[in-house]
């Protein structure tokens, strides 16, 4: 509780207090109309002089009505002050939770499902939001109540209030009782929960195995087996669970026949008034609905606590890649190296022992079968990955040393797959231009260079076109095409084209390297390739194999060599006599086909 | 839809999945009625004792209805939690109907449906928004009815207690009505734009998980969080607005009880100064009017599940009533006597329409023919044996097994007979005896040992910690892919199809052992029966009878793998493309 009080109620202190006021304030309001009621029947009781008594009645009538007028607007205010609070903590919590998964690496989006973070977002962050919304709303209406009803029984009568307080041992007794039996059948039903989801996942997932052994049949039966003993769990938690609100009422109401027979012959022995009776009667009536409603009450709070725990685990990681040196505006020269780099993912090996140098300005190409490591090495220059072992160096230092924000600005960036943001054309090109430095010149230049400029007029409004899910849908060359242009527009001094032409038609790739030739010649560019027409830019070429680096060297030298570029050179010819497309084709290269995926998910 | 609380067409339709336990419902509704009159009948029996026994200070029947009054308590105990149980039961019952209708409803469609629609969407039909329609059973609905049950008993209470003063009483309804209406107009907006912001908000947190690496290369944390935040703003916007209309429900309601409450004292207290009414008499009409505005305030909260609840079921309902594309025939052919003849007439065939993956592809198998099918991605071999198999149904032309159009099959009887080994095998959770023999309960454990040693697969299975039934994790985990391919052919095997049709995915990261193995198993798989394989192995070409090549959709060459290399068109430089390097590294 008191963790919860600092972590996320403090900032709201002001409106939760005022809430609290409101509420103590409406509790108190609405107990003064038991008492008026009482008034109200000792007056028509004592039947002394029905003049004075129809006067009384008015007044007292019209007392009730000020008082329940008032106690409506604190009522209001304690409802919306705590209400609103709450949303303000989920407000916040998604902010802040947000915030943090920006700062990591992508190997936490390996080992954390999208699904999973996607479900602690909405399904937690939603009954924490129970927990201080309705939950703390009830709990704090619950003990004002209790407080202030006890006080005011005591005063009527502390005979029969000695018998309501009977309400709170035998209260505490029934939950402790069934807690721990809830939480058990509760966990079981989570359990099968999941474990019939995870069937149909599997089915659905695997459903042309399913239909190609004609097994529909016998998997729709497993499914009900498992969807029965959910419903049977379900009922067996409700066996429990059914109890706590008739039980409730059920102590409530013993405690009115306790008071109807003990507070009956008080009256009777004149030692009570039939109204304080009647009174006493309504202050137990206040008191049975939220003690039947603490069930309930207790459910959301144990879901809560148990959410929070889950969105804690994810706020409690740390990034493992930070920048321990403050940001600089300083552009590079667009020097890399790597020193002897091993990375390591998992068990597996994706890199080893690679170590290569690009000159300030020199164009490089990399080329490999699928998953020999091309992209992964790329981002290691990027520092989206550290090296297990061995150093990046850029500008000679190494990338640990720098500013991660100073490194990625010097750095284009033109990824393997393709992601868009949705939002316009225009918004996407200038992605990683500074507001203030984003100019229309310098976003039709990267477009034009981009070759994107003879696209703009098939969309509806041009740069301006919304694209994505609520928008135009591009195609893949155009997608592509958009993210070399985001790249170009940030004019960096070092480039990397991450296999950035593969949705590309060969026409149109042609004009993307006339037009990037003058822009390469003063950059360092990284080409990574599947085709080899790509490496035409390139001045050197690295071959990369099963993670390590076998051959280098001109374009010319190694097709001269008869090793492993020669033979990627031969089939490419084919290829282009057949009219295939390459990169596809590498796919069903025996050598290559299943190589570890991790190295592809790695840029997801 | 968004934002209804009440549709007539869905709720008629999902009534009938209640229907089954009609019995359970009409005896939780009859338990309902008794629980209300009993509850009623409580203030009444306070009243009785204050009139009757107190007043009179007559100890004795004091007792009386103290005992009469537990004895009540205890019968409400009980049917409330029968009530409870029954209902929640019966709309338990009914929601495992419902998945199961859903489950096999959607394994009915064709495979074009799952290209479509992404598998979590399907299961968040199957899970959440059936639990959604749980609620509207069990707190939704039969509350309303309960509720609604209350509301009479008390009005009847009411008149029969004092009729000049129920009827007063009753004056407060129509501008009740109003307020209310009114309210629930502004929490109607609300709702509908929580809904639609709150989608907005979680498509941008997905969004941003998925294109984390771009934000980041681009040094975007800043301003995504920003736009985020603006997003997650308007959220918040919308939260407190539906706050507002929220908190003022309840109060609102509460001062209109108040003032019923003050009309009786002042008129029923006259009254009793007039002798027309008795002490207890007005006491016990305080109590049923409260009672009275309870169920009108719980009706905010059943607002929201109700909106839920037809939301979901509308979701459900569209799954529903999704037609499969590929469907039975209603008096389908059998096949007698399978021999395994398999040809392909002038088929055309496209995902999309109008892009073309087959065009006028035709070819003859006779039984027990082996034919490879070579060709560049994209050629269309992946698509034959989709259309043998009939996960697709062609646009043009005709598909037959042993002269019978498989369209005039039944989908289960043309699998029977042709199996299909896939390219990526797919591994279920369980044992690896339950991967082989799937949920058939023919293939017993001899027969699944047997087709694993025909394949091969025997030896590595043994060495396994628990043999066959050493548990396969999530989608075959911890399995190299070669042993997932061996157990995909003794799947085959144990099925023991007339025909066959192989995806034979040549697999990297394979030691040569496994390889030897794979090339062995892939032989004496075709053994005898009518094959069809994609090959990526030379080795699996060298022993067909026939190999078709394909280019973009079209039969090109055909014949054995000397004469087409002689005759140096498509195949001769696929070979050179694809196949030469294996001579290499997989000696023959």
């Amino acid at each position: 509780m008191a963790d919860l009080v600092r972590d996320y109620l403090w900032r709201y202190r002001r409106d939760v207090g005022l809430g609290l006021l409101a509420t103590i304030a409406a509790t108190l309001l609405g107990l003064l109309t038991p008492y008026l009621l009482r008034r109200a029947i000792d007056a028509f009781a004592a039947r002394s002089g029905a003049e004075a008594a129809a006067g009384e009645l008015a007044m007292l009538a019209g007392a009730i009505m000020v008082v329940a007028l008032v106690e409506a607007v604190a009522r209001f205010f304690a409802r919306l002050l705590v209400t609103s609070a709450s949303r303000r903590v989920e407000y916040d919590l998604r902010n802040r939770y947000v915030e943090h998964l920006e700062r990591f690496e992508p190997a936490f989006f390996q080992r954390h499902r999208t699904g999973d973070l996607m479900a602690r977002a909405t399904n937690d962050l939603g009954a924490v939001r129970q927990l201080f919304g309705p939950a703390l709303y009830h709990v704090m209406n619950t003990v004002v109540l209790f407080a202030i009803a006890l006080t005011l029984m005591f005063q009527v009568s502390p005979a029969l209030a000695w018998w309501a307080t009977g309400v709170l041992p035998i209260a505490a007794i029934v939950f402790a009782v069934t807690r721990a039996r809830i939480e058990q059948r509760f966990t079981r039903v989570q359990e099968q929960f999941a474990a019939m989801s995870d069937h149909a996942q599997e089915v659905f997932a695997g459903q042309r195995v399913v239909k190609a052994y004609a097994q529909e049949a016998r998997e729709l039966e497993t499914f009900r087996r498992t969807s029965q003993e959910y419903v049977n769990r379900q009922l067996a938690q409700i066996r429990v669970t059914g109890l706590l609100g008739p039980s409730m009422s059920l102590v409530i109401g013993l405690l009115v026949v306790a008071l109807l027979y003990v507070g009956g012959r008080e009256v009777v022995d004149g030692r009570l008034s039939l109204g304080g009776f009647v009174q006493f009667n309504a202050y137990l009536a206040m008191l049975a609905f939220p003690t039947t409603a603490l069930g309930w009450v207790a459910t959301l709070w144990q879901q809560g606590r148990a959410s929070l725990v889950r969105l804690h685990e994810i706020l409690a990681e740390e990034p493992a890649i930070t920048s321990v040196v403050p940001a600089t505006g300083e552009r590079y020269r667009g020097e890399i190296e790597l020193r002897n780099v091993t990375l390591t993912i998992g068990t597996a090996t994706l890199l080893r022992d690679v170590s290569l140098h690009i000159r300030p300005g020199e164009t490089v190409a990399l080329v490999g079968p699928l998953g020999s490591g091309k992209s992964l090495l790329a981002a290691l220059i990027a520092r989206l990955y550290d090296p297990t072992e061995g150093q990046v160096l850029v500008d000679g230092r190494d990338v640990r040393r720098h500013s991660l924000q100073s490194l990625r600005q010097n750095i284009g960036y033109v990824p393997q797959e393709t992601f868009l943001f949705s939002g316009t054309v225009s918004d996407n090109v200038a992605f990683g231009i500074e507001s203030n430095a984003r100019s229309a010149e310098r976003i039709r230049g990267a477009v034009r260079l981009s070759q994107l400029e003879k696209d703009l007029d098939q969309w509806p409004a041009g740069l301006e076109t919304v694209v994505g899910e609520r928008g135009v849908t591009l195609s893949g060359g155009q997608k592509q095409r958009t993210a070399i242009a985001r790249a170009l527009a940030k004019d960096p001094p070092i480039l990397v084209l991450d296999d950035a032409l593969s949705s590309v038609d060969t026409r149109t790739e042609e004009a993307i390297l006339h037009g990037l030739q003058h822009f390469v010649a003063s950059r360092t560019t990284l080409v990574i390739a599947h085709r080899l027409s790509s490496t035409r830019l390139a001045e050197r070429v690295y071959v990369l194999h099963d993670g390590r680096i076998v051959e280098q060297g001109s374009h010319a030298a190694l097709v001269q060599r008869n090793g492993f570029y020669t033979r990627m050179y031969r089939r490419q010819l084919i290829a282009q006599e057949l009219d295939v497309a390459e990169e596809t084709l590498d796919d069903e290269q025996p050598e290559t086909a299943a190589g570890p995926s991790a190295g592809r998910a790695g840029m997801r | 839809m968004l934002g209804k609380a009440y549709d007539g067409r869905l709720v008629r339709r999902l009534g009938r999945y209640v229907v089954p336990y009609g019995g359970s419902v009409a005896t939780a509704i009859a338990m309902l009625v008794a629980l209300t009159l009993l509850e009623l009948a409580g203030p009444l029996l306070v009243k009785q004792a204050i009139d009757d026994a107190i007043a009179r200070a007559d100890l004795a029947r004091l007792g009386g209805y103290a005992a009469l009054y537990v004895g009540l308590l205890l019968a409400v105990f009980w049917l409330r939690y029968w009530q409870n149980y029954l209902l929640n039961a019966a709309g338990q019952r009914a929601m495992h109907d419902l998945r199961g209708e859903l489950f096999a409803h959607v394994q009915r469609l064709s495979l074009s449906y799952f290209d479509r629609n992404p598998v979590g969407r399907l299961m968040t039909r199957l899970t959440n928004d059936v639990d959604a329609l749980n609620e509207l059973l069990t707190s939704g609905g039969l509350a309303i009815l309960s509720d609604s049950i209350a509301i009479a008993g008390i009005a009847v209470a009411l008149l029969l207690l004092n009729w000049q003063l129920a009827l007063g009483t009753f004056l407060i309804i129509p501008p009740l009505l109003v307020v209310t209406q009114l309210i629930r107009q502004g929490m109607r907006e609300s709702f509908r734009a929580v809904r639609v912001r709150l989608a907005r908000v979680n498509g941008a947190i997905a969004e941003n998980i998925s294109g984390m690496h771009v934000i980041q290369l681009f040094n975007r944390e800043e301003r995504a969080f920003e736009d985020f935040d603006a997003l997650n703003r308007d959220l918040l916007k919308a939260h407190l607005t539906g706050t507002f209309y929220f908190a003022l429900f309840w109060p609102l309601v509460g001062v209109a009880a108040a003032m019923t409450l003050a009309g009786i004292v002042w008129f029923g207290g006259n009254q009793v100064l007039l002798g027309a009414m008795t002490l207890g008499g007005v006491v016990a009409f305080i109590q049923y009017v409260d009672r009275f505005f309870q169920p009108i305030r719980d009706l905010s909260e059943k607002y929201n599940i109700m909106q839920q609840a037809m939301a979901s079921s509308e979701r459900i309902f569209q799954v529903l009533d999704q037609r499969p594309e590929v469907r039975d025939p209603v008096q389908p052919r059998r096949l007698e006597r399978v021999q395994g003849d398999i040809e392909l007439r002038d088929v055309w065939f496209a995902y999309e329409p109008g892009n073309w993956v087959l065009k006028g592809v035709s070819f003859h198998i006779r039984p027990g023919e082996k034919v490879a099918i070579v060709g560049a991605t994209g050629a269309g071999k992946t698509s034959i044996i989709s259309l043998v198999s009939r996960f697709y149904d062609v646009q043009r032309g005709q598909v037959l097994v042993d002269g019978v159009d498989v369209r005039d099959l039944a989908q289960a009887e043309l699998r029977r007979h042709v199996g299909v080994v896939l390219q990526d095998p797919f591994l279920f959770t369980g044992t690896i005896a339950r991967n082989i023999r799937l949920n058939e309960p023919s293939i017993d454990d001899a027969a699944v040992r047997a087709a694993a040693r025909h394949v091969h697969a025997d030896t590595f299975i043994e060495q396994l910690p628990d043999g066959y039934n050493t548990p396969v994790l999530e989608r075959g985990a911890g399995l190299s892919v070669g042993q997932k391919q061996l157990i995909a052919f003794a799947r085959a095997v144990a099925f023991n199809p007339a025909m066959l049709l192989v995806l034979d995915e040549a697999t990297s990261n394979v030691d040569t052992e496994t390889e030897w193995l794979i090339q062995q198993a892939l032989a004496t798989l075709m053994e005898g029966r009518t094959s069809i394989v994609i090959a990526h192995r030379l080795s699996t070409i060298r022993q067909v009878d026939r190999i078709v090549v394909m280019h973009k959709g079209q039969v090109v060459e055909q014949g054995t793998h000397d004469a087409l290399l002689q005759r140096e068109g498509v195949y001769a430089r696929l070979y050179e493309l694809q196949y030469r390097d294996q001579q290499v590294s997989a000696p023959v």
